[in-house]
């Protein structure tokens, strides 16, 4: 357990002082505190509304690409570069250190997550002062929304350890991460089609290829909570809940696959 | 339980693509004893970085298994008594040489002060100390090679497995690491260093092994290599009577005498007192003749010896012969 700590400390170290991180932080920041502000402040009626929504995709946006970059950047490069060899070359084991990869990679979408969502919240009040807005603000569905914004991103940072787990290049784990989260935000959708009187009539094997993509990629409908956010509609705690473990129970079947692939890779 | 590692008919064969496989290591089987250091010599592509990596777990071996100190391989709790060097080491650069060496430490469980003890000492004994607090992005080849030695060094194992611990390391360098290499040898500890460049390497270890093509071609004590490479004495005499040269005569018919030595101008013109302007007269013997030779000087008034020193056939001239063979 202090092994995996101390892994998911020197990963957290690297992505913080990784400059790309920095950067896209920063401009992020400067977007949220002038940008939001601004735009909301032009739909003179619902200036919180769209300051709330403009925030929370800039938020996925932002947050997406760290995640991306980083989960293979962090993972890949490790290999790539041969980092992890001295590493598994001490009394850590491969599962220690997939784990512990996986929580210094959540540690630094985290404080992504969260350092964007403090500013933003700075953004958000700036536009509702200007103008009053008919609906009034919810804190609780804003911190809602990101929270699971950050659990869809730790699934998708889980896919992108499963691929570099195993992947000798470098396009592999980063197009099928993308792949995972573009899939995994329609399936939903898919599903809801194939199901709906229209979806009845499709070609029986497009039927069932999507519901096994369905049920393989993870559904980040689920967890996209930005809606009860925008327009402070109540959610339900027991949906939450069930939201989560669904999550949670993804990521360790992820997490448990990489690691018994990762036990048997060579490392060169 | 004096062995330190060993391995069991130890395997690798690298699958390529196309079905091409390398037999990278075939069968080895190796004893290193506790307290020993010993030099796995080889040329490159001989199979030593290889069996490095077996023996740390990064690759796992085709057959065959390995022990340290007395642990199965299959364990990971060997690891704890090992120190491990790589041929290039490469770690996370954005952390601070300090930074690294502290990971290591409590990778390794050890306590905080321990830690700031063994890092403090380390640095300043690899003169890394003032580049201490810098990103080891910026280090150069020479740098993160002693950092790496700082890095296997801090936890104090009892096993160090050092791959090419004198490349990329200026002679400096290299001085350096001989010394902290015999400086572990006196507290006991085993090191099994592999390497290509042969300086150094009898003052260093006890036994070496030398592996070609993946194959175990000899194992034997640098002490036995010395005394078996013996191929004859050079004599050095002060003074050398026409009756000595005859008796060189007669040792052999092919000896070895210096350009101005004749047994038939007796007096020799070499029985010459030594000294200023005077010349030493040299010549070599077999080593069987050692003795009857030293007898007959005794007998010979007019003859003194002032040196007798061996020829040998060196680890180089060993280790070239055995890399030549088939
Ligand atoms: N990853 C690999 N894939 C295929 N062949 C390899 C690989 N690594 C090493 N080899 C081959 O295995 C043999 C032994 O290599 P190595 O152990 O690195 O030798 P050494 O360290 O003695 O120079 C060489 O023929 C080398 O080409
Ligand atoms: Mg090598």
């Amino acid at each position: 357990m202090v092994i995996i700590l101390e892994i998911a400390k020197i990963t957290f170290k690297g992505g913080m002082r990784d400059k790309v991180f920095i950067t896209l932080l920063a401009v992020s920041i400067l977007c949220f505190i002038i940008l939001v502000p601004a735009i909301s402040s032009l739909s003179m009626r619902q200036p919180r509304e769209v300051s709330v929504g403009l925030s929370l995709s800039i938020i996925s946006f932002v947050s997406l690409i760290l995640t991306i970059f980083l989960g293979v950047n962090l993972v890949y490069r490790d290999m790539e570069r041969r980092f992890a060899h001295p590493v598994i070359s001490m009394p850590v084991s491969r599962e220690a250190f997939i784990l512990g990869k996986f929580l210094g990679l959540s540690g630094i979408i985290g404080s992504g997550v969260a350092i964007l969502s403090a500013f933003s919240l700075i953004g958000i009040t700036i536009a509702s002062r200007l103008y009053q807005s008919s609906i009034p603000m919810s804190y609780e569905n804003f911190i809602a929304a990101v929270f699971f914004e950050f659990i869809a991103l730790i699934i998708v940072a889980s896919a992108s350890i499963l691929f570099s787990s195993f992947s000798t290049n470098l396009f592999l784990p980063l197009f099928a991460t993308v792949g995972v989260y573009i899939i995994g935000n329609v399936t939903q959708a898919v599903m809801d089609y194939i199901n709906s009187p229209h979806g009845t009539k499709l070609p029986s094997p497009s039927i069932y290829l999507s519901k096994t993509a369905y049920y393989i990629f993870p559904n980040l409908t689920a967890l996209d909570f930005k809606f009860n956010a925008i327009y402070s509609l109540p959610t339900s705690p027991a949906y939450m809940l069930t939201v989560l473990s669904y999550a949670i129970l993804y990521i360790i079947i992820v997490l448990g696959i990489s690691v018994l692939i990762f036990r048997r890779r060579e490392l060169l | 339980m004096n062995t330190a590692i060993k391995t069991e008919g130890l395997s690798k064969t690298y699958k390529g693509k196309k079905g091409k496989h390398v037999d990278a290591l075939k069968d080895l089987n190796l004893d290193v004893q506790k307290g020993e250091v010993f030099g796995f010599l080889g040329p490159n592509g001989a199979g030593k970085t290889t069996t490095i990596k077996l023996l740390m777990g990064l690759i796992y071996p085709t057959s065959g298994e390995f022990y340290i100190n007395g642990i199965a391989g299959t364990s990971l709790s060997y690891k704890k008594m090992a120190g491990y060097l790589s041929e290039n080491p490469s770690f996370y650069d954005y952390l601070t040489g300090e930074e690294l060496l502290s990971f290591v430490g409590r990778t390794f469980k050890m306590s905080a002060d321990a830690i700031l003890e063994g890092s403090d000492r380390l640095l300043k004994l690899l003169d890394l100390y003032d580049a201490r607090k810098r990103p080891i992005k910026g280090y150069s080849k020479g740098m993160v090679q002693r950092l790496g030695l700082a890095q296997c060094l801090i936890h104090d194992p009892d096993i160090l497995i050092l791959d090419e611990p004198m490349s990329g390391l200026d002679p400096i360098g290299r001085i350096l690491v001989r010394d902290i290499i015999l400086d572990l040898k006196s507290k006991g500890k085993c090191v099994f260093m592999s390497t290509h460049i042969l300086n150094d390497i009898e003052t260093i270890c006890d036994r070496v092994g030398i592996i070609v093509k993946g194959e175990l071609r000899l194992v034997e004590s640098i002490r036995d290599i010395m005394a078996k490479g013996i191929k004859g004495y050079l004599l050095t005499f002060n003074t050398i009577s026409g009756h000595m040269a005859n008796f060189f005569k007669t040792i052999s018919e092919d000896i070895e005498l210096t350009k101005d030595f004749s047994p038939d101008n007796s007096p020799s013109p070499l029985l010459v007192k030594g000294g200023k302007g005077g010349l030493f007269s040299t010549c070599i013997i077999k080593q069987e003749d050692l003795e009857s030779v030293l007898s007959e000087v005794i007998k010979d008034k007019e003859t003194s010896i002032q040196m007798i020193e061996p020829v040998r056939k060196g680890l180089e001239e060993l280790f070239t012969e055995i890399a030549n063979e088939d």
